[in-house]
């Protein structure tokens, strides 16, 4: 089961890989990390559908930004569910992220255990 | 376009006033008479011995050297010069004073201004000598004239003043109101309409006194004139009738043919064509027999003027050539650039476009330099001017000082036989005087006051601006620095979050028995542990110089000097200045790139100045390429940023070059010289100071350095800083 996590910052990788280490290597679970929304589009065109179950996806990024990303997949790939990221949990972002179609929204910092919950659901789907 | 091209009219006819004016200034002294009379006269002298020291021939000589030099200035030079040679060795110094006084107006009509003064001067210094001196007002409104026409407005001003007061103590009434009719001119040029017309008033008030008809209408003609460009045709025009009438009864061409042009043009100012089409027709006629040539080319091209409003084209345009013709031989530039400007218009209506092209390119080349002209004279006659009021309160002061001097003495002198009758009325007089001398004074001192204030105001705003583009530049990096913050936060709260999991987990394990214990897990989470601390550590020194750099932003700049990492300073800064504008708009998108040369020396700068300039340049760039205007209209460009750096130059003088740039919609070179003046702004008003890259640039400045902008229109603007290594 792959998941794809979109964040600017290259720490989030690391961060991920240990926070699900178990899942990783106990319920099979793939994480594939974009560092920009123009990555994460090549990443899931590579095939159609995508490979990719999930994507994660950071709002506040250089260039295109999470939600006209959000916008760009599910023109493209409207079956894929993609939960948005942001250091604003302001009403503004929440409603134009769910508006758009995003499955969810959290907020960083990342409450991990709601994130796992989540992630779980995925993997058992 | 209609009411400036009149003004200008109107103006280029004021300076044919003065001319006549001048001229006829010293033909009044003596009574005209023509070249071939005095002539003969002259001859007639001759046969007498001893005829070159007789004053009354040298007077004689002189009122024909004036009329040469004005019929014939070149050639009148030689004549003019033994005339200075004989009343000089006649040691008649009056002669001689007025000889080179002439000198002066015959070099002054060949364009020669420079000669004129020198000339005009040293007839000054013999005309002081004598007892009475009545020759020098004159000389010095001549002097003041010439100065005019060289631009000198200060100098020309106060040399009307002196000649006016130098008029006043000689009695002299003709001089006097010449030079005040001299600084109305000034006035009106100015657009000082109110002034201008109390100041002609002033002098219809001293011809009306000695009683010189011609100069009651002259004064007249002025007046109107400058009611007409108050927009006050009604009132200009009961004025003129005053001036027409008494100039028909004087019998006068000059003036006929003068009033019923100015009376034209308030006519035409009042769409009563006809009215205005005989007067001009007028105007012609007269110019035409008696050579007035400026004056045909003025009333030729107000009749064309006439015809084009009656869109009657054949005509109008017959008559816009003929003035421009005769404009053309007068070297008027005013009024050919009036002719061509009517042409263009013709021509464009009778659809000959070309030759309106022509016509008009004719009238944007005189226009030009005519407004260029007219703007340098303007500011420097708006200096003068402080000068000149300056010193007209002086003399008013020093006049009323006088008078009360002499009520005293009368006073004294008269007050034991009639005090019991008049009592204090004298007294009454002069404290009237006395309380206006004291209430003029208080008046200047509350002005000096106000301009004193409004300078320290100046100067406070200057600071507090400076301050609030400070200020701003800091309100605009809070939300970026927010972020910058949050997410370094973040990552210390995940990865101490992960580390104390990982404790636990290690504990865990060694709490097994020891043959059941994974070694090699227990040391892969001791390493995981060691990277999750050197990332706490990376993220909180992250966080902590942004803190700091804010910090430093806000401070008062010490002004010292460090040597400072200028990529890790750009970088930091680029990404304050994006975050920033994300968080202050949603629907804010922009990408940016850097190419940073790792092998950058230090350099030596206050960080805190610097990061403004960079902080200025982000903002700058970010705005222009992804503001949303430009989107909308360029919807295929991504909006990019991009910094570099590079060390450039020889090994003697190698700097460092920061380049930010963006591909927004470049700046156009007709602004471009004035990006950094400060208070230029392209945002919309409230949004910037615009005193932004004005402080850059002088920042850098301070730095030794270079701040420059290249840009593409429609492509791309680079702003480049140069900094010493
Ligand atoms: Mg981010």
């Amino acid at each position: 089961m792959k998941i794809l996590v979109v964040d600017d910052e290259r720490d989030v990788e690391d961060l991920f890989r240990q926070k699900f280490r178990k899942e990783i290597r106990n319920e099979g679970l793939e994480l594939v990390f974009a560092f920009s929304g123009k990555e994460a589009l090549e990443i899931l065109e590579t095939t159609n559908p995508p490979q990719v179950a999930s994507v994660f996806s950071d709002i506040n990024m250089p260039g295109m930004s999470g939600l006209e990303m959000l916008g760009i997949i599910k023109s493209r790939f409207p079956q894929l569910q993609v939960n948005m990221i942001s250091a604003y949990g302001d009403t503004d972002n929440y409603t134009r992220a769910m508006s758009s179609g995003a499955k969810g929204f959290f907020t960083k910092p990342v409450d991990f255990e709601s994130l796992r919950r989540e992630i779980g659901e995925i993997l058992r789907s | 376009m209609k009411g400036h091209r009149g003004f200008q009219m109107r103006l280029s006819r004021r300076v044919g006033f003065l001319a006549a004016f001048f001229n006829l200034l010293t033909v009044l002294v003596s009574p005209a008479q023509t070249a071939e009379g005095l002539t003969s006269e002259l001859r007639k002298f001759e046969n007498s011995p001893g005829f070159e020291s007789d004053t009354t021939y040298l007077n004689k000589a002189n009122e024909l050297g004036f009329l040469l030099a004005e019929s014939n200035p070149d050639s009148s030079l030689v004549f003019l010069n033994s005339t200075i040679l004989l009343c000089r060795e006649a040691s008649y110094k009056k002669g001689e004073a007025e000889a080179l006084k002439i000198y002066g107006n015959a070099l002054q009509n060949t364009g020669d201004f420079k000669g004129s003064i020198e000339h005009y001067n040293t007839a000054l210094a013999i005309a002081s000598e004598i007892p009475g001196e009545k020759q020098v007002p004159g000389i010095l409104n001549n002097i003041g004239l010439v100065n005019y026409y060289l631009g000198n407005h200060t100098q020309a001003l106060n040399n009307f003043y002196d000649a006016i007061k130098r008029a006043d103590l000689t009695n002299n009434a003709n001089v006097k109101a010449a030079a005040i009719n001299n600084v109305a001119m000034i006035y009106f040029e100015q657009g000082k309409l109110t002034e201008a017309k109390e100041k002609y008033r002033e002098t219809l008030a001293i011809y009306q006194a000695i009683n010189n008809p011609g100069r009651v209408i002259l004064a007249y003609n002025n007046i109107g004139d400058v009611e007409l460009r108050q927009n006050n045709p009604l009132e200009a025009l009961n004025t003129l009738k005053i001036g027409y009438r008494a100039a028909l009864e004087l019998k006068s061409p000059e003036f006929i043919e003068m009033t019923s042009r100015t009376l034209a043009d308030i006519y035409s100012a009042l769409d009563s064509l006809d009215k205005a089409e005989a007067l001009f027709r007028e105007s012609i006629s007269m110019s035409r027999e008696n050579g007035y040539g400026v004056p045909q080319a003025h009333s030729l091209i107000g009749l064309a003027d006439l015809y084009y409003k009656k869109g009657k084209l054949a005509e109008a345009s017959g008559f816009a050539k003929e003035g421009l013709q005769q404009a053309e031989s007068m070297a008027q530039p005013m009024l050919i650039r009036n002719a061509n400007e009517l042409l263009s218009r013709i021509y464009e209506e009778e659809g000959n476009f070309a030759e309106a092209l022509q016509s008009f390119k004719l009238f944007k080349l005189f226009n030009d330099s005519i407004n260029t002209s007219q703007a340098q004279r303007l500011t420097a006659s708006l200096e003068a001017e402080y000068e000149f009021s300056k010193r007209e309160l002086e003399y008013e002061k020093a006049s009323l000082r006088q008078k009360w001097i002499i009520f005293s003495t009368i006073a004294g002198l008269i007050a034991f036989l009639i005090i019991l009758f008049v009592g204090n009325q004298n007294k009454n007089r002069l404290n009237k005087a006395y309380h206006a001398l004291q209430e003029k004074t208080a008046e200047i001192e509350i002005k000096n006051e106000k301009l004193e204030k409004a300078l320290d105001q100046l100067k406070a705003t200057q600071v507090q601006l400076i301050h609030a583009e400070k200020m701003a530049s800091l309100g605009e990096l809070t939300a970026g620095i927010a972020h910058e913050i949050q997410n370094p936060l973040n990552f210390v709260t995940n990865f101490s979050e992960l580390g104390s999991d990982m404790v636990q987990e290690l504990r865990e394990e060694r709490a097994r028995k020891p043959e059941e214990q994974d070694q090699s897990l227990q040391d892969e989470i001791l390493a995981d542990i060691q990277v999750n601390l050197d990332k706490i550590n990376h993220h909180g020194k992250r966080a902590d110089s942004i803190v700091k750099g804010m910090l430093q932003h806000s401070r008062t700049s010490s002004g010292e000097k460090l040597p400072t990492d200028i990529n890790a300073l750009a970088n930091e800064y680029l990404r304050l200045s994006f975050h920033g504008l994300r968080a202050k708009d949603k629907t804010f998108s922009a990408d940016f790139h850097t190419d940073l040369d790792p092998n950058l020396p230090k350099a030596e700068i206050v960080a805190q100045d610097i990061s403004r300039v960079l902080i200025n340049l982000f903002n700058n760039a970010f705005y222009a390429c992804a503001n949303a205007e430009f989107r909308k209209e360029n919807p295929d460009v991504k909006p990019m940023v991009e910094l570099s750096t590079k060390l450039v130059g020889d090994t003697d003088r190698r700097q460092i070059q920061i380049t930010v740039s963006d591909n927004g919609p470049g700046i156009p070179s007709a602004i471009a010289d004035k990006v950094f003046q400060p208070f230029f702004t392209t945002k919309p008003s409230g949004q910037g100071t615009g005193l932004g890259l004005s402080l850059s640039y002088d920042i850098v400045k301070a730095h030794g350095g270079e701040l420059k902008l290249k840009s593409k229109p429609g492509e791309l603007t680079t702003f480049t800083i140069f900094l010493p290594v």
